[in-house]
């Protein structure tokens, strides 16, 4: 099982455990179209769309993995599904697309046969631009450890 | 709306889905069963043999209709678009 660190710098690249608060565990993510849909793309002659790209934020707390609709709109996507998410102002049914996620530095490959489409437009954590929320539909193949005192976390799956 | 056609088929047929499908993942097109896979990949991966990027619903044949759990959205940090 492949282990990877992920450390968080501040002043003079020492480690600095605010850093990982202030952020979160994030993770450099690159969003395509499915391989099926790919590979169906291309024998027809059609361009595939290319990768978006832009970070993930690990959580335990969403029970899917969601991407940025505009993302999913930008790959040429059609949703496969609904699901009735709970809100703050009570159930919404929401797009269920599917997707490619890539994480390069992890080469981590995931194809979702179903990700949430929500609205993370805008959405920026420490300078960088939130496309992709990771649920718990993905840590139920790994093994995540928040180490807050020491600035880092830990990825392994 | 996409899907409304897909979903208005499955909520129609539910009861008969669940005697023969219980626990699988069916392909609807439009009015019609295309299809019923063990797994969700398999009925994507049949979709778009058959209808390229053109919308199809799969859903999983169940007696309750999953939640989705997004904190973010619950608490209304994040906005939900129907």
């Amino acid at each position: 099982m492949p282990v990877h660190n992920r450390f968080f710098l501040g002043q003079g690249a020492k480690i600095d455990p605010h850093v990982l608060a202030q952020a979160g565990p994030l993770l450099h993510v690159e969003v395509s179209v499915p391989t099926a849909l790919g590979r169906y793309l291309a024998e027809r002659g059609q361009p595939i769309p290319a990768p978006v790209g832009g970070w993930a934020l690990l959580g335990t707390g969403a029970t899917r993995s969601c991407v940025d609709a505009s993302v999913l709109q930008k790959l040429g996507l059609s949703p496969v599904g609904v699901v009735q998410t709970a809100t703050a102002g009570g159930m919404v049914p929401q797009y269920l697309y599917p997707a490619r996620l890539r994480f390069p530095a992890e080469g981590l490959d995931i194809e979702f046969a179903s990700v949430i489409g929500v609205d993370l437009k805008g959405l920026r954590i420490a300078d960088r631009e939130l496309i992709v929320l990771i649920g718990r539909d993905v840590l139920a193949h790994c093994v995540l450890i928040y180490n807050g005192p020491g600035g880092f976390f830990t990825l392994a799956f | 709306m996409p899907l409304e056609k897909e979903l208005a088929f499955y909520e129609q047929h539910k009861a008969e889905l669940l005697k023969h499908y219980e626990g699988l993942y069916v392909l609807i097109k439009g009015n019609e069963l295309i299809g019923a896979f063990t797994s969700e990949a398999e009925a994507y991966q049949a979709g778009v043999e058959r209808f390229g990027t053109e919308p199809f619903l799969i859903k999983r044949v169940t007696k309750e209709e999953e939640v989705g759990l997004i904190p973010a959205l619950s608490l209304g940090v994040l906005h939900a678009r129907a």
